[in-house]
């Protein structure tokens, strides 16, 4: 069991980075002008190159699948251990703000850096399991077998490519909702956020704009009016939720948009941030 | 608790020590353990579930010594009505009354007569089909002086719920189990070896084979309205191996896990998909259930003696039944009748029993004409497979519609990131290690055999599924 976590270890830490975490702790000392942050709705909407191209600046979609507040929070703070800087961090925020929780692909990636202190603090504080996952050789291997299994290992160890080219980090949807496009925001907004409150208290200190923002949603969306409520709880906010409500053909389902919407989407943020921003 | 759970290991480490090391040679308290042990596993499930064991255990034992006392063969057999009214009753009420009531509404709804739907919320018992038919056995055999009933409770209870082999079999007769509670049990090493041999090989075929085929299975099952022709046959393969995989391994694991405690149980499986014909894939596949139904209700109804008519009528009362024994689903039903048509042109042409033996062991590589015996056979039981695992006949039928009309060489990348045919490679090493130890009950055998407990135990922590946890298929029936 040694043997075999030490070997997986090895690999992966070894290995050209695939997947977002090892990404970013493969660079160091960067600077990134645009950085957006969030969940799927980030990693399948935000086309890093087009960004760069229509505003000149360099870009980096850093969403994960199911990733809620905490995570984004997570990630600024890796970000910042490993120095890499930007200019403006875009986060995404929608129901996301009545959740909590942590996204488990983003935990699987962290599995093989757990002796790093940073990252065995966030483990520690929500898995259950983290002196498993930590002291027992090869557990945290077994558990997240999925994600760092031996396809995985077999992948990184040929120096596979991964199929997000993660300089842009723009992980694309092609095809398009076939069904009935329905999603729904909650009725309800909840009080206070703590973690964006940690993550605004961060931003300040390490003096780091943050903007939050809201992805396209599909026309069919209940209580889209959610998004006012969000603007009142934010001060830096851009409620992009509604510009797709007559493009049904944009969407891969109600809340995720596909490549042809991710591109125009990509642009218009693009244009924003240029007019806005710069 | 599951075979493939951390609880259980502890629990059996903890069992196996105070068996063997604390009431060493002192029977009767092994026996009182076993009980009390398999009490314990049944009730990890649901606690509520032991007042039913409890009550058909108790049930038996006494209506068995009833009818022993009776020389009266009416009263014998009113007792024996009586053990068949209770088991089957049990069956009847938590497995399928849902069943036919939602079916007696539908039928007069369908004649415009709305009726309200009085079905109950009743929960499963885990394993109730395999040892109310355990007891069923125990009762006929008894009736039938085929056996003396036990006057042992403790022993006839540790029988009924025996843990390894408790909630998903094999079903094992009373005549075989039983009288191996009243023998004096001794730690066999290189017995007690071959059991753990066999919960290794088990594991592998539970953790690696078919829990990595039910990720691919469920996918593509439920989306198969999205895939083309080949993942879809892909996707019936990965389901025939996985439901494979999941019950012969629990067996194996069944038997290896009585063998460490000193017990023998039945073989339940004997490489099914290397028979010939469906015919010997009966004679191979959950031994321990089609051999209790030729005994016990194949046999009775005149077996394959009698017209062709009566022929007939036996074969699809047999295959119907077993295909209901698996659940309350007009899919297995349908399951049961597919099998019933592939065995029905063998029996009529009398060739049923031509395959009788085993492949000839001293050849590698089979004939041409065994291997398209074998695909062929195969490739039948895959497509009933599809109407097993199907949520309904008619989406079973789209399904292997789609698999012709959509038929493209084309291999689909599936929305969980895998490629359709990545676990065929695992397939054929796993098809591999079983032709060549088909001879076997595992294929940890010969020099080279540590090399291949090395191997399949490396397998096992680097192929095995651990993150998303399957339950035994079986666990269901």
């Amino acid at each position: 069991m040694y043997a075999l976590d030490f070997l997986y270890t090895f690999i992966y830490k070894h290995s050209i980075p695939r997947n977002k975490v090892s990404y970013i702790l493969s660079q160091k000392m960067k600077n990134i002008d645009y950085i957006f942050l969030g969940s799927s709705r980030v990693d399948n909407f935000i086309d890093s190159e087009i960004i760069k191209n229509v505003t000149g600046k360099s870009a980096l979609n850093l969403g994960f699948q199911a990733a809620k507040l905490d995570d984004y929070y997570f990630i600024l703070r890796l970000l910042q251990e490993q120095k890499i800087t930007s200019r403006i961090v875009f986060i995404q925020i929608d129901y996301v703000y009545n959740l909590d929780g942590t996204s488990e692909i983003l935990k699987s990636s962290l599995m093989p850096y757990i002796y790093d202190d940073l990252i065995a603090s966030y483990i520690k504080k929500r898995d259950k399991d983290f002196i498993k996952l930590k002291y027992l050789p090869f557990y945290r291997y077994m558990v997240y077998d999925y994600k760092l299994g031996f396809r995985e290992l077999f992948n990184s160890f040929i120096q596979k490519k991964p199929r997000v080219n993660l300089a842009n980090g723009y992980n694309p949807k092609y095809e398009t909702a076939v069904e009935a496009l329905k999603s729904s925001f909650p009725a309800q907004i909840i009080n206070e956020n703590r973690t964006i409150t940690q993550i605004n208290y961060f931003a300040e200190k390490n003096d780091i704009q943050i903007i939050y923002f809201t992805s396209p949603m599909c026309a069919n969306t209940k209580n889209l009016d959610y998004t006012s409520k969000l603007s009142s709880k934010l001060s830096q906010y851009l409620d992009f939720s509604q510009i797709f409500i007559d493009h049904d053909e944009y969407f891969f389902n109600c809340s995720h948009i596909n490549d042809d919407g991710a591109k125009v989407f990509s642009e218009k943020f693009g244009d924003i941030i240029k007019n806005k921003y710069q | 608790m599951y075979f493939n759970s951390f609880t259980f290991a502890i629990f059996f480490t903890v069992v196996f020590f105070v068996y063997w090391f604390v009431l060493k040679r002192r029977i009767g308290l092994q026996n009182i353990f076993i009980l009390i042990a398999s009490y314990v596993f049944y009730g990890w499930w649901d606690w509520r579930f032991l007042g039913l064991i409890a009550f058909s255990t108790l049930v038996d034992f006494l209506l068995a010594l009833k009818i022993t006392q009776i020389k009266d063969r009416g009263k014998r057999k009113l007792f024996l009505i009586l053990s068949l009214l209770v088991n089957l009753g049990l069956l009847a009420v938590f497995k399928y009354y849902n069943f036919f009531i939602e079916n007696w509404i539908d039928v007069w709804a369908s004649l415009g007569v709305n009726m309200s739907k009085n079905t109950m919320n009743i929960i499963l018992p885990v394993g109730i089909s395999f040892y109310t038919f355990q007891t069923l056995s125990y009762t006929i055999d008894v009736y039938r002086n085929k056996m003396k009933p036990t006057k042992n409770l403790v022993n006839f209870a540790a029988y009924v719920a025996f843990f390894p082999q408790l909630v998903a079999g094999p079903i094992e007769r009373a005549s075989h189990l039983l009288p191996q509670f009243n023998k004096d049990r001794k730690f066999n090493y290189s017995y007690a070896k071959s059991g753990l041999y066999l919960i290794i090989w088990g594991l592998f075929q539970k953790v690696v084979i078919a829990d990595s085929c039910a990720i691919y299975v469920n996918d593509i099952f439920e989306n198969y309205e999205q895939y083309n022709g080949l993942t879809l046959a892909i996707g019936a393969i990965y389901f025939a191996f996985q439901i494979y995989g999941d019950f012969a391994g629990y067996s194996n694991i069944a038997i290896g896990t009585a063998r460490l405690l000193g017990f023998d149980l039945m073989r339940n499986f004997n490489y099914p998909y290397f028979a010939r014909d469906i015919a010997e894939f009966w004679r191979r596949w959950h031994i321990s259930l089609s051999t209790w139904f030729r005994d016990y209700l194949y046999i009775p109804l005149g077996g394959s003696r009698g017209s062709i008519a009566m022929k007939v009528r036996n074969v699809f009362v047999i295959f119907i039944v077993s295909g209901f024994w698996h659940g309350a689903n007009w899919t297995f039903l349908a399951w049961g009748a597919i099998h019933a048509l592939l065995f029905l042109p063998l029996l009529l042409a009398n060739r049923n029993r031509k395959n009788m033996e085993n492949i000839k062991l001293d050849r590698l590589i089979p004939s041409l004409k065994e291997f398209y015996q074998i695909t062929f056979t195969f490739m039948l039981v895959t497509c009933a497979w599809v109407f097993f695992r199907a949520d309904s006949i008619t989406i079973a039928m789209d399904y292997l519609k789609y698999i012709f009309i959509r038929f493209k060489l084309k291999i689909e990348y599936l929305p969980f990131e895998r490629y359709s045919v990545e676990m065929l490679g695992l397939i054929i090493l796993f098809i591999s290690i079983e032709w060549i130890h088909r001879n076997f009950e595992h294929p940890f055998v010969g020099k080279l055999r540590w090399l291949k407990i090395i191997f399949v135990l490396l397998m096992l922590l680097t192929l095995g599924v651990y993150s998303d946890y399957q339950e035994f298929i079986y666990f269901q029936f």
